[in-house]
């Protein structure tokens, strides 16, 4: 069993709540993307993460994690030294 | 389980799929009523299989190339596969639910094979009008999606074959325009006939089982394809960023998009993090919208031979925090993110692999679609018109040649409405419509220009809205290159002798993003889209296709020398050429 597959068998599928009177869906606490139906809970140290699927997991811990720690997505700075387009006056 | 399918007859399915996608789209254009579809082609056709995954797309509007993905996936799970029945078709134009922005409507239908279900096939398309707070469904000026128009979750307009009377009633009369509704509504339903046909007629020759198994190859071929190609970028993290020059809503705030690509072996990571929170205005992308700019990009970068289906997209993987404005959060607005940001994202992301794939890449595009929306009472038939009007820009320089003049932008693949056509359905005349010369940036591969339309209003009152950007810095340039011009909007009112900007005459937050402005008969309207950047130095630019631009009136004479370097002489017949050695000596000199 690879590193990978070994993180994903500690979440477990879980529904995601629904209602007619809804307002928001749920994201991926990585990747940010919508998820309808189920979503995979993990817990890791005190957090409890949804993804939209394994792989998403997979690459919370081998990117997100080292790279910007405890830091939820979006609130993260991105590293300095970024080239680009000048910002307009 | 059917036998294995040897390569080519897997060709012929793939290519068969393909061209059902195609043959939707053809089905649309030909029985559409508006002109964003018959003329603009702003839709995109797919062959889903029972799993909802993607097994054939068409090229027609690479802005729903990713979004297309999530409204038939999410729509496929939040109907069931145990709720769907022969003759059901859904429709669902839901932002948050995947969708781009409202206008565009999703439409799927499962197909069946002698009572098995097999996939879906589905169609997602751009509405002139969806009611909302502005004619033609762009409020540029909101700040909650309720202004924006009629928001559908998956819903069942059709059922068993049979119309759901009540919703259409319903989203009939929330739309200004419920003729022209129902024309396109038909016209996408009967594009899903044609490909239901052609699907039971691939079924009945090569049997349920093996056009299933020949989709699952494809996607996997597809994804070995791609992975394939990211191998080939070197290992490493690019990171580039852009600015949406306002929302709207506040006047000089700034947007940030920024993007870090991660390469790690056959996997891309798109990393947004760090782009600016959502805006309050609609200049927000929603998920689906950003997840199209990517693959469009990726696309864009790699070999063209790859199926679209699934399997490519695969191995991209992105990550894009909610609440900002590349993936909007209810309840932000975001019908200008479709079509005016999301070719910034693509930018961006050439601006990322420009430091791992200089040769593939392109400098900045104009980036604009000049989004112009219109409607009001025509003055021949009496009865309410709403148009969606786009412009070209001008694509950036590459290292293989100039950047394409005036063609719409990356997101749109959409073809200009002809002039004849635009002035025989609404109430108005074109005074001029041509490139705006001198407006791509200079370059070893030129930017290309962008356009500059001049149109009168012929009705005594016609409501008009704008979403467009790139107003105040140009499209940027590449390894040496300069940047394109900005593009602008302004009124003549009749009887005015100045051109004004729109906050100018009429007091708008944003002189390019409003909504719902009423000018009056005889004023004119100019229109004018960016250019590309340019991409290498100007000096290492070939002298004949300077002189050549000389030629055609592109650039002065003193332009040429000035600004490439480029020492031209007159022919005894009147005409330009290159004077090479002054040239050699010119481009020697410090």
């Amino acid at each position: 069993m690879s590193a990978a597959e070994g993180h994903a068998a500690e979440g477990h599928w879980e529904p995601v709540p629904d209602a007619l009177y809804a307002t928001t869906t749920a994201r991926c606490d990585l990747c940010g993307k919508m998820i309808v139906r189920r979503l995979w809970r993990v817990r890791h140290d005190d957090r409890s993460l949804g993804f939209c699927e394994r792989r998403c997991q997979r690459t919370w811990l081998e990117y997100w994690l080292p790279r910007y720690g405890g830091a939820e997505p979006g609130n993260a700075e991105p590293r300095p030294g970024t080239t680009g387009a000048t910002p307009p006056a | 389980m059917a036998k294995p399918l040897d390569s080519v007859t897997l060709t012929i399915i793939n290519n068969y799929l393909v061209n059902t996608c195609r043959e939707m789209g053809l089905a649309m254009m030909k029985t559409s009523y508006s002109s964003i579809f018959n003329e603009g082609l702003d839709f995109s056709c797919v062959v889903f299989d029972r799993d909802a995954q993607m097994v054939s797309y068409a090229e027609f509007c690479p802005a729903q190339i990713g979004a297309i993905l999530y409204t038939m996936q999410w729509t496929i799970a939040e109907v069931g596969l145990e709720n769907f029945r022969p003759g059901d078709v859904v429709m669902h134009n839901d932002p948050y639910r995947g969708g781009c922005h409202l206008p565009e409507h999703t439409v799927i239908k499962p197909v069946y094979h002698r009572g098995e279900l097999y996939g879906f096939v589905g169609n997602i398309a751009h509405l002139t009008e969806i009611g909302g707070k502005a004619v033609g469904g762009f409020a540029a000026d909101a700040r909650e999606i309720y202004q924006e128009g009629l928001r559908l979750p998956p819903v069942k307009i059709m059922r068993g074959g049979e119309y759901v009377d009540d919703i259409w009633k319903i989203i009939l009369t929330n739309h200004r325009t419920p003729r022209t509704s129902w024309g396109d509504f038909h016209a996408m339903i009967g594009s899903l006939t044609v490909a239901e046909r052609r699907l039971h007629q691939l079924l009945d020759r090569y049997g349920f089982d093996a056009v299933l198994d020949a989709g699952g190859e494809l996607m996997d071929y597809a994804e070995r394809r791609m992975r394939a190609e990211i191998a080939e970028i070197p290992d490493g993290e690019y990171a580039f960023e852009d600015w949406i020059e306002n929302d709207g809503v506040v006047a000089d705030r700034r947007y940030r998009i920024h993007c870090t690509a991660v390469v790690r072996g056959e996997r891309i990571i798109f990393d947004y993090n760090g782009s600016s929170p959502q805006a309050q205005g609609p200049c927000n992308c929603t998920y689906g919208v950003t997840a199209s700019a990517t693959y469009n990009a990726m696309l864009n970068l790699t070999d063209r031979t790859i199926p679209r289906n699934s399997g490519c997209y695969r191995p991209i993987e992105l990550i894009v925090p909610p609440g900002t404005v590349v993936n909007v959060e209810h309840p932000g607005p975001s019908v200008g993110g479709n079509s005016e940001i999301h070719e910034r994202i693509v930018d961006v992301l050439f601006g990322c692999l420009s430091q791992a794939l200089p040769e593939r890449v392109a400098a900045a595009t104009g980036a604009s679609s000049c989004n112009f929306l219109f409607g009001g009472t025509h003055p021949r038939t009496g009865e309410f018109y709403a148009n969606y009007h786009i412009e070209g820009c001008g694509w950036g320089g590459k290292a293989t040649g100039d950047g394409n003049d005036s063609q719409c932008p990356i997101n749109g693949n959409c073809r200009n409405t002809p002039v004849e056509v635009f002035e025989t359905r609404y109430p108005w005349l074109t005074h001029s419509y041509r490139l705006a010369d001198g407006s791509g940036g200079h370059g070893r591969s030129r930017g290309g220009a962008g356009s500059r339309r001049v149109i009168e209003a012929r009705a005594p009152e016609i409501t008009v809205s704008s979403f467009m950007d790139r107003h105040e810095t140009g499209a940027w340039g590449l390894f040496g290159g300069e940047p394109g011009r900005p593009g602008a909007l302004r009124i003549r009112r009749d009887g005015d002798d100045s051109w004004r900007t729109f906050s100018e005459a009429f007091g708008t937050v944003s002189p390019n993003k409003f909504a719902d402005i009423r000018v009056q008969g005889g004023d004119r309207i100019e229109i004018v889209s960016p250019g590309g950047g340019g991409y290498g130095p100007p000096a290492e630019r070939d002298p004949e296709l300077v002189c050549e631009e000389v030629r055609d009136g592109v650039l002065s004479p003193d332009q040429a020398r000035a600004v490439y370097g480029v020492v031209l002489e007159r022919h005894a017949d009147g005409g330009w050429r290159v004077d090479a050695a002054a040239t050699a000596q010119l481009r020697s000199e410090p």
